[in-house]
């Protein structure tokens, strides 16, 4: 490839990946993205004699101004600091690329490119800001080595001579060896990144970490939700959730009907439930336990959840939690806890928002489903409140309920009724509700609606019946994901139930069908790289985006134990025992060696060294021009050894001279080890021509004798 | 690795103004890395130190196995640029050399790089680089400065290697010099005027001096004898002048620097005449005031005589110098 054309295609690879990192955030609008990427791909036609008028560059250098001015009146204006700047940033970026002519202008477009990764840095942790990384890992090295290059180039011909020119057009420099080579460049770049990235450590203030990162938006745990707007998010694959049990089976069925529970709403009017906003207390909290109901047992099931960064701050837990486990975040080498506080309803948050998942352990207790809460005296009206309006709707529960007389019968039996006994469907189609109350189109027209229409009957018509109830949020179902080995929540899992207060506790109904309570996951290719990518997802967040400062001191012990396990030290087992099982607690040890794999690297080293000597024994006797035997083999052996000494003290043998001349020209030039090259050259040439045998004892004595020629030419003559 | 470690000793590195700059972005990425306690800025940093260090080993992969040699031109003239060649070769297998600069230390002092670009494994390349001498005499040529900033242009590193050699610089030769008249020598030893560079002596070499001419070569016998012979000519002094050099500095001078830049004038006009001289066919001797050049043929080049007055020092006063058979310059 010309090396002009490299570095240009390089620059825009690189300028690229820099804008790629910047219009992760939340700072551009799909116009903005557009303008972005027309301008990218105009100025890639931006050359010469263009860019040598004086008018373009003024031109440039007059937009440059009128941009900066532009952005601060929108400063002025509101505009949010951040975009504003990040907008700028890739203006500058653009203009750069309009006209480039030297090595200059590419060195500008590199730091440029970088400051973008590190703004990126701010504006999203996710998997997109890996790539893009791991982007400039590769791209870096291209970019910095063709830009010294071009550099070099312009001091020894000048900038714009035809000199350069016809450097620039040269292919001697940007040969595939190099790409190649620069390419191979990643490999350790990678790895000491890694190295330097866990070894350094986190003792971070954790001021100003997230500016403008993207957040999941799920409806349904506001403050409010209209009827009908909560079902449509159905078919969503997006992930929200992760789920690990404490005890998986050894095959995990495909599809779990995990509920999850989110939030909860006491009020419904017009077609809409809302929560009362009262103010919420802090969680009691012991250490990193945040005591729900009541402090954890052995025998509690756990879950290990890691949820996504949402809008709304709400803190997912399994049916009959009891305790949450939230590992403090760790700012200047101390440990923060974190905030939950719950609000009437069960409606527990997380304070601190920030843009990287929140990973927690919820502890149930399979036999604690119903639970007790305290309800404020205002909140006990709101749960048996019925819209006016609603009599026919309480003609029905009466009817369902009939004679009986116990809570718990009424609930089931309305349950039942929905579910199936009633004859309504589940449907993700809309009812037309236009001008009309969309429960009563629900349970006397359509008879067919989605999971809220079935929660909001079923609550209505308890409170109907006397018995407090609420409609509940959250997520019903996970889809096992085998390449990262836990249940994922998708946004279509969002489910909508009903808790009923039976003698003081909260029970759960779920009157929507049961067939259709769970999505169904469709599989193929795109749902398995799905997968994968989910996986990988939650592994950078696992491994880089929550990385502390207790991963580190976990790891390096589960590294000395690795390391004491080598060499057999009874401490070994005392460290591991000190290291805290991954399986109680936060995320897994980042670093995990094996003894496996560390036969497994010595095996390949040792196999690529025998290729090394296999390969130079077959050039060898390709030099030879025949298969040797050993002894002539070992003679050639020996006489390679014997020039690779003489070279390395100056005294290379030039390829129009037979080692005996040259060995008669160093006797005649005064060599100091000429007694040495004299002996080995002959043995050679007796083995290699003559009948003479050189026996491995011999070759191994010559050889050292050899090597010995070097020091003996350095070491000053003895007088 | 034996080399490895030896070069290893001698090895010098500093930052170039873009790596300062790349060092400072590097010390900010991490305070913002342990201020915002962001993980991606650690990985970051990472990345930017890696990029250090890889550029470290690669510089130190560039310079390895990498030999320079210095060849110096046949000739130097004060005032007058001349190109001194250096030729890199890389007895690497694998890996150019690329972005590799050799600095020469001529008398003390660094002269132009001269650049090499990309130095192929297992092959040489030359590159010269352009000097001029203020002064004639001996000029001494020490280390060679072996640097390179490749890959990123971040460090430069480098050794320095010590190839230590001389060279005589002849003195300037004038664009002008005055074309001062010649005698015959008088009674026998003015020899028959003859035109041409003398007759040759049957069969007569002699070994091949630098400055001698190509076509003076004898071919057969340099065949025959593995080494360059010339052919042997008699003396033809059928011209012949003695050009002195008052090389005396009396002890009254007043201006020193003066009379310094005089007697370097006058060697320059003897240099030049010397060589106007000899293009003529007039052999020619030069004489100081202790010192007498060799005396070189008509139409020979005037290496022995360059070189005695590029080698000629001012004298101190009291020693009477010798008078000249011809003329005083």
């Amino acid at each position: 490839m010309k090396f002009g054309f490299a570095h240009k295609v390089v620059t825009y690879l690189f300028a690229g990946l820099g804008l790629v990192a910047l219009m992760l955030g939340t700072t551009f609008g799909p116009f903005e993205v557009a303008l972005v990427v027309l301008a990218f791909a105009a100025s890639w036609f931006a050359e010469r004699p263009l860019l040598d008028k004086r008018g373009y560059t003024r031109f440039w250098n007059v937009a440059a101004v009128a941009v900066l001015l532009l952005q601060i009146a929108r400063t002025l204006g509101g505009e949010a600091v951040l975009t504003v700047g990040v907008q700028y940033a890739a203006f500058l970026q653009l203009s750069r690329l309009a006209h480039r002519k030297a090595a200059a202008d590419y060195q500008q477009i590199a730091i440029l490119g970088f400051l973008h990764l590190i703004a990126g840095t701010v504006m999203s942790a996710g998997l997109d800001f890996a790539v893009i990384f791991f982007g400039f890992v590769i791209v870096m090295p291209w970019m910095l080595a063709l830009t010294h290059l071009r550099r070099e180039l312009e001091v020894q011909y000048g900038a714009g001579t035809p000199l350069l020119q016809a450097e620039l057009q040269s292919r001697e420099l940007a040969t595939p060896a190099f790409f190649g080579g620069t390419t191979l460049l990643a490999v350790p770049l990678f790895v000491l990144t890694a190295a330097m990235f866990f070894a350094f450590p986190r003792v971070g203030f954790g001021l100003l970490s997230n500016l403008g990162a993207r957040v999941q938006s799920v409806a349904g745990f506001g403050d409010d939700v209209e009827l009908g707007g909560f079902g449509m998010i159905r078919d969503d694959p997006t992930v929200v959730m992760r789920v690990k049990m404490g005890e998986m089976p050894r095959q995990p069925p495909r599809s779990i009907g995990l509920r999850l529970r989110g939030t909860s709403f006491d009020r419904y009017r017009e077609g809409r439930w809302s929560r009362t906003q009262i103010a919420g207390t802090d969680v009691r909290r012991l250490q990193d336990q945040y005591v729900v109901q009541r402090p954890p047992k052995a025998d509690d099931e756990r879950y290990e959840i890691i949820l996504d960064p949402m809008e709304e701050a709400v803190v997912f837990i399994p049916e009959g939690t009891v305790t949450l486990q939230v590992p403090p975040v760790v700012r200047a080498g101390r440990n923060r806890y974190r905030r939950i506080v719950q609000a009437p309803g069960l409606d527990l948050r997380y304070r601190e928002h920030f843009d990287a998942p929140l990973t927690y352990q919820a502890f149930a207790s399979p036999s604690e489903r119903a639970f007790p809460e305290r309800i404020p005296k205002k909140l006990q009206a709101r749960y048996l409140e019925v819209p006016e309006g609603y009599k026919r709707i309480s003609q029905l529960a009466q009817s369902i309920a009939g004679d009986l007389t116990r809570p718990i019968d009424k609930a089931q039996r309305i349950e039942g009724f929905l579910r199936g006994g009633g004859g309504y469907r589940y449907s993700l189609e809309q009812p037309n509700t236009e001008g009309k109350d969309p429960l009563h189109v629900f349970l006397f027209e359509a008879k067919a609606g989605h999971c809220e229409y079935f929660s909001t009957a079923m609550a209505i018509m308890m409170r109907a019946l006397g018995l407090p109830a609420r409609n509940v949020t959250g997520f019903l179902g996970a889809d096992y994901n085998p390449y990262g080995g836990y249940y994922a929540v998708r946004n279509g899992n969002a489910h909508s139930w009903v808790e009923v207060l039976i003698d003081g506790k909260w029970v759960t109904f779920d009157p929507t069908p049961a067939s259709r309570q769970i999505s169904t996951v469709a599989s193929g290719l795109a749902v398995k790289l799905r997968q994968m990518m989910d996986a990988l997802r939650v592994r950078w967040a696992e491994y880089v985006v929550e990385f502390n400062i207790r991963d580190q001191a976990r790891a390096l012990r589960g590294f000395a134990a690795w390391y004491q396990s080598l060499r057999g030290d009874r401490r070994a087992a005392r460290l591991r025992s000190e290291t805290p099982d991954e399986s109680h607690g936060g995320l897994h040890v980042p670093l995990r060696p094996d003894w496996r794999w560390f036969v497994a690297i010595m095996s390949i080293f040792g196999v690529g060294v025998l290729l090394v000597r296999w390969n130079r024994k077959r050039r060898r006797q390709t030099r030879a021009g025949r298969q040797l035997d050993p002894d002539r083999d070992r003679a050639v052996r020996l006489y390679l050894s014997l020039e690779d000494s003489l070279r390395r003290t100056g005294q290379a043998r030039p390829p129009d001279v037979t080692p005996a001349e040259h060995a008669e020209q160093l006797r005649r030039s005064g060599f100091p080890a000429f007694d040495e090259v004299s002996e080995i050259t002959h043995a050679y040439l007796a083995t290699r021509f003559g009948e003479t045998r050189m026996s491995p004892h011999d070759y191994h004595r010559l050889r050292h004798m050899s090597r010995s020629i070097r020091v003996k030419a350095k070491s000053p003559p003895i007088a | 690795m034996r080399i490895f470690r030896r070069r290893l000793g001698r090895r010098k590195f500093r930052l170039t103004r873009e790596g300062r700059a790349f060092l400072f972005v590097t010390i900010g990425v991490g305070l913002a890395a342990v201020n915002t306690a962001n993980n991606l800025l650690y990985l970051v940093l990472g990345l930017l130190l890696s990029l250090l260090l890889v550029s470290g080993v690669l510089s130190d992969l560039a310079l390895w196995k990498l030999r320079m040699n210095r060849k110096l031109p046949a000739k130097m003239f004060a005032g007058k640029r001349a190109l001194i060649e250096i030729t890199a070769r890389n007895d690497k297998r694998w890996l150019a050399s690329i972005s590799v600069e050799a600095v020469d230390q001529l008398d003390g002092v660094e002269t132009q790089p001269a650049r090499f670009l990309r130095v192929p494994p297992g092959e040489s390349v030359s590159a010269a680089y352009g000097f001029e001498p203020p002064k004639r005499g001996l000029l001494e040529l020490g280390a060679v400065r072996v640097v390179t900033r490749y890959p990123f242009g971040l460090i430069e590193k480098g050794y320095t290697v010590y190839l230590p050699d001389e060279i005589v610089v002849y003195p300037k030769l004038l664009e002008q010099a005055p074309a001062p008249p010649f005698e015959q020598m008088p009674g026998d030893a003015a020899p028959m005027h003859r035109t041409g560079r003398g007759s040759e002596f049957a069969g007569s070499v002699r070994y091949y001096r630098e400055g001698d001419e190509a076509r003076e070569i004898h071919w057969k016998r340099t065949a025959t004898r593995g080494e360059l012979v010339v052919r042997e000519r008699d003396q033809d002094l059928s011209l012949f002048v003695t050009l002195f050099v008052d090389n005396v500095r009396p002890q009254d001078v007043e201006n020193r620097e003066a009379w310094t830049e005089q007697f370097e004038q006058s060697i320059s006009e003897v240099a030049t005449a010397t060589f106007a001289y000899l293009n003529h066919g007039v052999s020619v001797q030069v004489r100081s005031s202790d010192h007498a050049s060799p005396m070189v043929l008509g139409g020979a080049p005037p290496d022995p005589i360059w070189h005695f007055l590029a080698m000629l020092r001012p004298a101190r006063a009291g020693a009477p110098p010798e008078t000249g058979k011809s003329r005083a310059a």
